[in-house]
C-alpha cells in the first residue's frame, strides 16, 4: 500500500511541478509582453503630449 | 460539590502536556515574536479545549451535543474554507505586485520555489501517510498558511492543527533555515552576481490589469484554483484600483486582523490531546523543515539551471525568494548579498520573486486539489 502511494505521490509530484513551472512560464512570457506593450503605449501618450505642448 | 470538581479529577497527562504546548506557543510568540497573530490565538484555544469538559468545544453529554464557539468557528470558517479565503482578499490587498512587473523573470521563481511541496509529499508517504494526508503535509512548503489550511481542511482535517503550526513556526523560521541550504548550494562568486537595477516603470493601468487576467487565466488552466487565486486577486484589485482606498485599507487591517483572531482560535480548536500527541505530529514538525529546505534548494538550483542558458547572469540566491514567505525571504535574500558584497542591491529582484511566490504557492494548491481531490 506504502508502494502503491509512493508511485502515485511521484507521478502527481512530478505532474504538478511541471505544470506549475508550465503555468508560470505562460504568465512570464504573457507579462513581459503586457508590460513592454503597456510602457509603449505609455511613452508613446506622454510623447503626443509633449508635442501637443510644444504646438 | 462533586460536579466543581469533575473537570480537575478529568485532567489527563494529555490533557496537561496540550496545555503545556499551548502556552509554549503563546511563549514563542510573544518572547520571540514568531508569527504572534496566529501562534497566540491558536496557544490560547489549545489551552482551552484541553480542559476537560470545556464548553468551548463539542461535548457529548448525556446523549445530548452541546454545541461549543470554537467548534462552531471551526464548522462555518474552515469546513467552508471561508476564512482562508477571506484572509487572501487581506493579503492581496497588502501585496504590492509592481516588483514583479518590473522583473517578470522572477515569475520563474515563484514556481520553481515551490518545489518542496511536492518533493515532501513524495517523502510523507514514505513515512505511511496516504496520498491526501501527504497532500496536506507537503503544502506546509508553500510557505503560506491560509494556502496550507485551505488545502489541509480539505484533505486532512484532523491534522489542521500540526501542519498549521508548523506553516507559521517554519514561515518565522525562514532567517535560519534558508541560509545554510543557499551557502551550501552557491559559490562565493555566484552570490555576488550584481543585478542591474531597472528603470521601467510599470503604469497604473498595468497594475489594474494584472490582477484580472492572472485571474482569467490562471482558473481556466486550473479551475480548481480559481477561489484562491480569485480571492487574493480580488484582494489586490481593491489596492490597485485607486477608487476603493478606504475598502482597501479595511481589507489590510481590520478584516485581516479579525479573520486571523478567528482564523487562530478554530485551528486550535483541532489542538486536542488525542489527536496532537501522536508520533505523526513530530513526522509533520520534521516534514515541515524537509519542505522549506527542498522549497530552498528547488529555487537555487533553478536559478543556476536558467545562467547556464542566460548571458546576463541572475544571482541564484534569487530563486529561494521564490518562496511566499512575504516580506521575510526577500529580506533575507537581501541581506546575505549585502553580507557578500555591500554595494548589491537585491531587494527588488527578492520582492518580485517574493510576490511571484505568493501566486506559485496558490496555483501550486489549486494543482494538488485538482490531481489529489479525485483520488
Amino acid at each position: 500500500m506504502s508502494n502503491v502511494n509512493f508511485l502515485l505521490a511521484l507521478k502527481i509530484g512530478i505532474t504538478g511541478y511541471l505544470a506549475l513551472i508550465g503555468i508560470l512560464l505562460l504568465f512570464y512570457i504573457l507579462l513581459t509582453g503586457f508590460v513592454k506593450f503597456s510602457t509603449r503605449s505609455d511613452s508613446n501618450g506622454s510623447e503626443k503630449g509633449k508635442g501637443k505642448a510644444s504646438e | 460539590m462533586q460536579e466543581l470538581l469533575n473537570g480537575i479529577f478529568a485532567l489527563s497527562i494529555g490533557n496537561v502536556v496540550m496545555i503545556g504546548v499551548g502556552a509554549f506557543l503563546i511563549y514563542i510568540a510573544i518572547s520571540k515574536e514568531y508569527e504572534p497573530a496566529l501562534l497566540i490565538p491558536i496557544g490560547f484555544s489549545t489551552i482551552l479545549v484541553n480542559i476537560p469538559f470545556s464548553s468551548a468545544i463539542d461535548q457529548w453529554m448525556g446523549g445530548v451535543l452541546h454545541r461549543g464557539v470554537l467548534s462552531i468557528f471551526f464548522d462555518i470558517g474552515i469546513i467552508t474554507e471561508i476564512f482562508p479565503l477571506l484572509i487572501f482578499i487581506a493579503v492581496g490587498a497588502m501585496i504590492d505586485f509592481g516588483p514583479l512587473l518590473e522583473h517578470p523573470i522572477m515569475f520563474l521563481f515563484g514556481a520553481a520555489a515551490q518545489f518542496g511541496i511536492f518533493a515532501t509529499m513524495v517523502v510523507a508517504t514514505l513515512l505511511g501517510f496516504d496520498i491526501k494526508q501527504a497532500a496536506s503535509i507537503g503544502i506546509i512548503g508553500s510557505a503560506d498558511g491560509p494556502t496550507s489550511i485551505y488545502v489541509a481542511g480539505r484533505f486532512a482535517k484532523d491534522l489542521l492543527g500540526p501542519i498549521s503550526v508548523a506553516a507559521y513556526s517554519y514561515m518565522s523560521l525562514v532567517p535560519i533555515i534558508q541560509p545554510p541550504v543557499i551557502k551550501a548550494l552557491t559559490t562565493r562568486e555566484e552570490r555576488r552576481i550584481k543585478m542591474a537595477p531597472k528603470s521601467l516603470k510599470v503604469n497604473k493601468t498595468a497594475r489594474i490589469i494584472f490582477p484580472i487576467l492572472v485571474t482569467i487565466i490562471a482558473s481556466l488552466i486550473a479551475p480548481s484554483a480559481a477561489a484562491l487565486i480569485g480571492f487574493l486577486m480580488f484582494g489586490n484589485l481593491l489596492r490597485e484600483c485607486g477608487v476603493l482606498n478606504s475598502i482597501s485599507k479595511t481589507a489590510q487591517t481590520e478584516l485581516a486582523n479579525i479573520i486571523t483572531i478567528l482564523l487562530g482560535l478554530s485551528i486550535g480548536s483541532t489542538m486536542t490531546a488525542d489527536k496532537f500527541l501522536q508520533p505523526r505530529t513530530l513526522y509533520i514538525l520534521l516534514l515541515g523543515v524537509v519542505a522549506f529546505v527542498f522549497d530552498t534548494a528547488g529555487g537555487v538550483l533553478f536559478a543556476k539551471f536558467l545562467n547556464l542558458f542566460l548571458r546576463n547572469k541572475i544571482n541564484p540566491m534569487l530563486g529561494a525568494a521564490g518562496i511566499s514567505a512575504f516580506p521575510m525571504s526577500a529580506r533575507v535574500i537581501h541581506q546575505l548579498g549585502r553580507k557578500e558584497d555591500p554595494t548589491n542591491y537585491l531587494l527588488m529582484y527578492a520582492v518580485g520573486a517574493n510576490v511571484a511566490g505568493q501566486i506559485g504557492s496558490v496555483l501550486a494548491g489549486g494543482i494538488l486539489i485538482a490531481l489529489v481531490g479525485n483520488l
